[in-house]
């Protein structure tokens, strides 16, 4: 009954206040180029070619290097103070004459920018001129997407990169299931290369072959054997689109690629089962549960021990957890993961940040959500009183000068390693998060008493030593 | 060591009548008394349910 109480008051956002500043500071947002930039990066063989300036994608390239630490191939057309008057036609025509006569690439994504989208660049004609007039490059695929900087932002341009893989790639089918162990797994961006690993093994563990998409599980994150690649090493083989249709069901992992997953099941006929997130006890049961029926099979013992080991993390940190009221900043979908599976643990989620309005925010459970940045989020966590932060590491100057810890999430992460080989989903993604956020807290003492000591006792009220050395001033 | 306990002091170890203790002990107590964990980690997992009835489809998030 309480915890119902708890849950309702929480269920709708009492306020969502829409961006009223006319600039950004100390930007939350990734652009869409960026997005669309990271779903190409998780295909073999393929470059991304941004039609815009170079600064547009050195930007995206320096974010990507920073946080996942490794070479990112990035390519773009370059425009100059020229072709941004008179037209970047010739500069995309080039680029990709370019790039297929100098490394075959098997896929390139043509991202536009906001430059290119402001100009009203026609990519698709300019990609069409290029099929006939280079009949020799017809094995390299070549997809456009429209992602402007001023719209959007990481996450949804991401979509609408897989959106246009998709539309484009996938031919119309009618033979779903023909292959039955094999299912197709769309992964939003809010998915850590190490998140769709464990997704990965729990398809695997009933048995069935994962065909994830895009899959950065395998191309970022591992060590590059070779000396220099102009392409991506790893990911999805551009081949798989063919046999998109032929997987048994697709599972869809992040709201902002149920579009995606609609026009896939349009084309293919293919079954898809949608899940919002993956963070917590209830929504791994979700998937866990539509794995045994699609598959028929027992619930493996390793997944129930999981299973119980969550259990046991839940009743472990509960004392840190519960009326814990934590600030989040992130795109919609991770806004939406983190409020929902901190609030099944009792949290109060008092202030969420997003860079863009969704409808689905509206079903967030958090008391107010401000479309906005970082400096929006730092004000409304000091007036919340909010004594955690969650957000990526720009945050850590806001957090700081609160004085209250921060968790490190979303992107980009680039003050600590291995933000990409953190694991959030699933069992074990979970506890993992919960022990942290309970040790961010144990360790700020948010709520201490000091401890009493007699007159005449000997002890002295010393500070109890850290765990990591203060830095001392000089 | 002269040493004289101030207001402060007593005030945070509990002791005065105004004290953060007592209040610090009715927020933990309601925290646990109200956590939703306990409900989460009684109920079986959904499997575990519906076991018998293997026919029950996956219709719950299935695409509309």
């Amino acid at each position: 009954m309480t915890d119902n109480a708890i849950s309702e008051k929480n269920l709708i956002p009492r306020e969502l206040i829409p961006r009223t500043k006319a600039l950004a500071i100390n930007p939350l947002k990734a652009s869409q180029p960026l997005g669309a930039t990271l779903a190409c990066l998780g295909f073999r063989q393929s470059i991304p070619l941004l039609h815009g300036s170079q600064g547009c994608s050195a930007f995206a390239k320096v974010f990507l290097v920073q946080h996942f630490r490794e070479p990112i191939p990035l390519q773009t057309t370059a425009m100059d103070q020229v072709s941004t008057v008179m037209g970047g036609d010739e500069n995309l025509f080039e680029a990709l004459q370019t790039l297929c006569s100098k490394n075959s690439p098997a896929l390139i994504l043509v991202p536009t920018t906001g430059l290119t989208e402001t100009q009203g660049s026609d990519v698709r004609r300019v990609i069409a001129q290029f099929r006939i007039d280079h009949p020799e490059c017809a094995a390299t695929r070549i997809v456009s997407v429209n992602t402007p900087d001023f719209k959007g932002c990481l996450e949804t341009g991401f979509a609408l990169a897989v959106e246009a893989l998709i539309d484009e790639l996938v031919p119309p089918s009618e033979c779903a299931a023909t292959r039955p162990e094999q299912l197709n797994l769309l992964v939003s961006a809010n998915l850590t290369p190490a998140d769709i690993e464990q997704l990965k093994s729990y398809v695997e563990a009933f048995g069935f072959k994962p065909l994830v998409l895009p899959d950065i599980s395998d191309s970022l994150g591992h060590l590059v054997e070779q000396d220099f690649s102009p392409l991506s090493v790893g990911g999805t083989p551009v081949s798989a689109f063919d046999q998109l249709g032929q997987s048994a069901a697709t599972l869809v992992v992040g709201r902002s690629l149920f579009k995606a997953a609609k026009i896939l099941h349009q084309r293919t006929g293919v079954e898809s089962y949608r899940f919002e997130h993956l963070m917590g006890l209830e929504a791994t049961d979700q998937l866990i549960d539509c794995l045994r029926r699609l598959s028929r099979k027992q619930v493996p013992d390793s997944i129930e021990r999981q299973r119980n080991q969550l259990q046991d993390a839940m009743v472990d940190t509960h004392y840190q957890l519960g009326l814990a009221p934590v600030a989040i900043a992130g795109d919609p979908e991770m806004l939406t993961a983190f409020s929902r599976w901190l609030t099944q643990m009792g949290a109060e989620v008092v202030v969420g940040v997003t860079p863009v309005a969704s409808k689905s925010l509206a079903k967030v459970p958090c008391q107010l959500i401000k479309v906005g940045d970082l400096a929006d989020l730092e004000a409304l966590a000091a007036e919340q009183g909010a004594e955690l932060l969650i957000g990526n590491s720009h945050l850590a100057d806001a957090a700081q000068r609160l004085g209250v810890p921060v968790l490190s999430a979303g992107f980009p992460q680039h003050h600590h390693y291995g933000a990409h080989r953190r694991c959030w989903i699933g069992y074990a993604g979970s506890a993992q998060t919960l022990f942290d956020i309970a040790n961010l807290r144990r360790h700020a003492d948010q709520h201490a008493i000091p401890v009493y000591h007699a007159v005449l006792s000997q002890k002295c009220d010393q500070p109890t030593p850290r765990l990591t050395p203060t830095p001392t001033a000089h | 060591m002269n040493h004289r306990i101030t207001a402060a002091e007593f005030d945070d170890a509990g002791l005065s009548s105004n004290n953060n203790g007592m209040k610090e002990l009715a927020r933990q107590l309601t925290l646990t008394l109200t956590n939703p964990v306990w409900q989460q980690v009684r109920t079986p997992a959904p499997w575990a349910i519906s076991d018998t009835s293997d026919t029950s489809d996956t219709s719950d998030n299935r695409e509309a």
